[in-house]
């Protein structure tokens, strides 16, 4: 039943591939500007490397964190809220599988969409018209720490929808968290470069595990030998991320159950 | 003209009141929507921590443009640019038709309607970047405040360009939300000074899509480096109003309603 209810959600997406394909448009655009700006600071500065980035990583860090965040993107709370607020959540109740797992297979069924209509002409520009700032990075660690971000960034998004049992509105407070959790994984720029203090309690957050870990995962920044310490390996951090998942997935399923007994629709 | 201000008036009014009905919610979007536009300001600060920046602009320079930028984009978006947001949802429901009953100039009246009582935040917010800016530079003229405001007066016209060419393109294509992702590009173009771009980009970003209307020439003008290039984007810019509102009403005499 989960691979029909995939299909489904695919051919959905076709009907709509005009709104996905604006994104072939736009992201190169947003390259471009992103290039002069940077080529600009690294040139006026004559600096080779800002915060340990050359200037071909950074325009790399923010190519593949494009990719990551059109590979886990998700807008789970909007629909939550959007049943809970019309009372239609109450027909997710009827249904033999629930609306988190629902929501995940269309999520899945969604961002392989996106995969190939966004992502494949995206890179085939970037290939004809950036190649010089590419820089070709570590495949196989990069794909799992996707993998583990996906799953986090939707538990985390559907805990922001859940809100919604108890606030019902929740659009504008969606808006701000998720601008803070854009800002905090790392999409906006490297985390790196933000002031040491924010840097440090950033790191303690689930957030970055998102985008700026497994960009950097990409771009090598993490050994797989363990010459300088356990905790500066790939193997660590994707431990550490693995964690955060299990614990928000816990949270997540713990919130749900609050949820579900205090929710009352319409002749409910 | 004065009958439109009026209804204009009386439109936002009511958009306000009907908002405030649920005023805490209304509050929290408000801050929502400054909060969003941070995001210029945040990257300017990252650069400028982390390098020396763009050459010939201090930090508080490019927090100007900043500012103005989103000042010119918050009056823009509340008074006139929601025609966009209308056009996706009037079209979607099949509501235009009632637009093109009433009495009035069709766009006038389209505008009216569009006010958006969310996006004054985003011109308070801008004032009060702009504002802060401001008070950490030297040497700011009279004249230069004149221009400055003349200027951003016509990055305003850059604005209602957009609005009417992306709410044309609406018509056409329908359902189409993310034609705010390509208003974002121009944006994002025009938050920077003309010197980090190749000189074609520059020519073409004065004259054809003449962008650095709406924050780096008020900002030029205001701290005195004046070009003739001010020149050439003001030219521009009311040829493309022009041009703009012939391809609006023309997009919209070919409008069939469902009843066709």
């Amino acid at each position: 039943m989960k691979l029909n209810i995939l299909k489904t959600y695919w051919k959905e997406s076709l009907a709509y591939r005009a709104e996905y394909l604006i994104s072939v448009f736009v992201v190169p655009m947003r390259f471009f500007i992103l290039v002069f700006i940077w080529s600009a600071v690294y040139g006026a500065n004559q600096a080779d490397v800002i915060q340990g980035y050359t200037l071909s990583n950074l325009i790399t860090y923010f190519m593949i964190s494009t990719f990551v965040f059109i590979a886990i993107f998700n807008d789970v709370e909007k629909t939550l809220e959007k049943e809970i607020k019309k009372g239609d959540f109450l027909i997710y109740l009827l249904k033999p599988v629930n609306f988190p797992v629902l929501e995940f297979m269309k999520k899945i069924a969604r961002r392989f969409f996106a995969i190939l209509i966004e992502i494949l002409p995206i890179m085939i520009i970037f290939i004809l018209f950036f190649k010089e700032y590419l820089v070709m990075g570590k495949i196989g660690f990069f794909l799992i720490s996707v993998g583990i971000a996906f799953v986090s960034s939707y538990v985390i998004y559907l805990l922001i929808g859940m809100m919604a049992f108890w606030l019902i509105n929740i659009r504008s407070l969606a808006w701000i968290l998720d601008f803070a959790i854009q800002f905090a994984s790392g999409l906006f720029f490297p985390l790196n470069l933000l002031p040491p203090t924010i840097e440090k309690i950033l790191s303690f957050l689930p957030f970055k595990y998102l985008i700026f870990v497994p960009v950097n995962m990409y771009l090598g920044k993490y050994s797989t030998g363990f010459e300088s310490g356990f905790t500066n390996t790939v193997y660590f951090q994707l431990l550490i991320q693995l964690l955060w998942c299990f614990i928000l997935i816990l949270f997540a399923c713990f919130v749900w159950k609050k949820a579900i007994r205090r929710f009352s629709g319409v002749g409910a | 003209m004065r009958s439109f201000l009026k209804l204009w008036f009386k439109s936002a009014k009511l958009q306000i009141a009907r908002r405030m009905a649920y005023r805490g919610e209304y509050f929290i979007s408000l801050i929502a929507m400054f909060i969003l536009e941070l995001i210029g300001p945040l990257l300017i600060f990252i650069i400028y921590f982390n390098s020396e920046g763009f050459p010939g602009w201090t930090f508080y320079e490019v927090l100007l443009v900043q500012g103005i930028l989103l000042t010119v984009k918050g009056f823009s978006f509340f008074s006139f640019a929601g025609i966009i947001w209308n056009s996706n949802v009037t079209l979607m429901r099949g509501e235009f038709d009632i637009v093109l009953l009433k009495p009035r100039n069709t766009l006038l009246m389209f505008i009216c309607e569009s006010f958006d009582a969310e996006d004054i935040a985003k011109f308070i917010g801008g004032l009060l970047i702009t504002t802060y800016a401001l008070s950490h530079i030297n040497g700011i003229t009279l004249v230069g405040i004149g221009l400055m405001i003349a200027l951003m007066i016509l990055g305003v016209g850059f604005y209602f360009i957009i609005a009417l060419l992306a709410s044309s393109f609406v018509f056409r294509f329908i359902r189409t939300f993310r034609i705010y992702e390509v208003m974002d590009i121009f944006e994002l173009v025009g938050r920077y000074p003309k010197s980090i771009y190749p000189k074609a980009f520059g020519t073409l970003f004065t004259t054809l899509i003449p962008i650095f209307i709406i924050a780096v020439f008020p900002a030029n003008a205001l701290l005195g480096r004046l070009s003739i290039d001010m020149v050439f984007a003001s030219v521009s810019i009311i040829l493309l109003i022009f041009i703009s509102l012939k391809i609006w009403f023309a997009t919209i005499r070919r409008y069939a309603s469902a009843g066709g």
